[in-house]
């Protein structure tokens, strides 16, 4: 659906490329937000990948790919910004009493925190590829091209960061268990 | 404490968030497009149709966009600081003395704020897409100055890996490629640093076709100030000035450009060893 757009934006056409941003803009800051876990950052990193893409656009072959091939730009974009922040302040996280009988469909409060502070350990390229697989669905072979990374290294990022959340979670389930029973 | 199902968890914790771009985002974006020009792709059938190109040229704000990335020849990243700064706050300071990475200075010679990062270390990635630890002169509004030394260029979505031994003369062999009239000075010097005019005639702009080779966004009209600054025995920083003197900014921003481009490469200097 892309195609026509992509094709006049290639030519020079702002309108086209405006819309095409209109088209896409609300995924790339989800990807971003998710990757950073900031919105300003976020907000940040989708313009200059939005900037880059009509820049970068006549070099684009395949108009069927221009999506795979923005998020690749956005994603890179964000590691860069997640580096180049990471020297922002740490996780500030309370300890939060747990909530039993959650539903499965919610987060509590306290699987949040867990959540956010193993992913945010995480390497910017790892949280890529959980945000990509989980949050947009896709294949590992799918998330390879978006990401412009050889298959394999997709495998492994996406099982790496796969075991660091499972490990981050276990260590803070451990970490709440010893807790309360040192104050029993 | 929780028994759900990590991946589950996962999914539900990547769900939250925000997922809309807010419009002043779009906004911007319009804005930074219809000022910035595409790159031109070594087609035929593309010339004839780089719009932008045309209103680049009529442009008279700088396009700071693009550069130039090379390296003297392939080698180990070069030891431009051996302790990187734990400060990312803008440092006031004039380009002199020592530089230090992981600093961001501000420079408030020209009428409009300049600032410049020393990635503390590793790879990065500047706003142009390039990737490898750089230094960055951008001013808001006049042109920008761009440093990189490339040892780690990863081949990315728009700048490749490339090597230029020779300086210029490889510069201006490969703008001749695309067809550019590209007018080179004698070699100058500061120091050990040797740079070079370039003024780029009528028929000048390039980009890069195909992937793999170096890129470098000129128009017609353009000086640059290329440096080349010697890190190690086998690794140069490539400097660019950009965007200067077409479009209408003309001498005068030139003139102020290249002293402070000047001064910076000079400052690079105690990073040499």
């Amino acid at each position: 659906m892309l195609a026509p757009l992509v094709d006049r934006a290639q030519q020079g056409d702002e309108e086209a490329f405006a819309a095409l941003t209109q088209a896409v803009g609300d995924r790339c800051m989800a990807i971003a937000f998710r990757i950073l876990r900031d919105a300003s950052l976020a907000e940040d990193a989708v313009q200059m990948a939005l900037t880059t893409a009509w820049r970068e656009l006549p070099a684009l072959r395949d108009h069927d790919r221009f999506e795979p091939w923005l998020h690749r730009i956005l994603a890179n974009l964000c590691y860069v910004e997640a580096k180049r922040r990471r020297r922002m302040p740490a996780d500030v996280l309370a300890v939060v009493p747990d909530v039993l009988h959650t539903p499965d469909d919610t987060l509590t409060v306290n699987d949040r925190d867990q959540l956010e502070r193993g992913f945010r350990r995480l390497p910017p390229e790892q949280r890529a590829v959980l945000v990509f697989h989980h949050y947009l669905g896709l294949t590992v072979a799918e998330l390879a091209e978006h990401l412009g990374i050889p298959l394999g290294t997709a495998k492994s990022r996406l099982r790496y960061a796969t075991l660091a959340m499972r490990g981050a979670l276990e260590a803070d389930a451990r970490a709440a268990g010893a807790s309360r029973e040192r104050l029993a | 404490m929780t028994t759900r199902d990590p991946q589950q968890l996962l999914d539900l914790f990547l769900e939250e968030g925000p997922a809309v771009l807010p419009d002043r985002v779009l906004e911007a974006v319009r804005e930074d497009i219809h000022r910035q020009r595409q790159r031109a792709v070594m087609r035929p059938w593309r010339f004839t149709t780089m719009r932008t190109y045309l209103a680049a040229a009529a442009v008279v704000a700088v396009v700071a966009i693009g550069g130039g990335v090379f390296l003297a020849t392939r080698g180990p990243a070069p030891n431009v600081g051996s302790t990187p700064v734990p400060s990312g706050l803008p440092t006031p300071a004039e380009a002199n003395g020592a530089l230090r990475p992981g600093v961001t200075y501000k420079l408030s010679r020209m009428g409009a704020a300049f600032t410049f990062e020393i990635p503390a270390t590793g790879p990065t990635m500047v706003a142009d897409g390039v990737g490898s630890r750089s230094l960055r002169l951008r001013p808001t509004s006049l042109g920008a100055i761009t440093f990189h030394d490339a040892a780690a260029l990863p081949n990315n979505f728009c700048h490749p890996t490339g090597v230029i031994t020779r300086l210029p003369g490889d510069v201006q062999r490969w703008l001749r490629k695309g067809g550019s009239d590209v007018t080179v000075s004698p070699t100058q010097h500061l120091g050990s640093v040797s740079y070079w005019d370039l003024t780029l005639g009528p028929r000048c702009y390039s980009g890069e076709e195909p992937p793999g080779q170096p890129e470098i966004y000129f128009s017609a009209g353009e000086h640059h100030r290329v440096f080349e600054i010697p890190i190690t025995g086998d690794v140069s920083v490539v400097a660019f000035t950009w965007g200067s003197g077409y479009g209408g900014e003309g001498d005068d921003v030139l003139a102020q450009l290249n002293p402070l481009a000047n001064t910076l490469v000079q400052s690079i200097k105690p990073y040499k060893r």
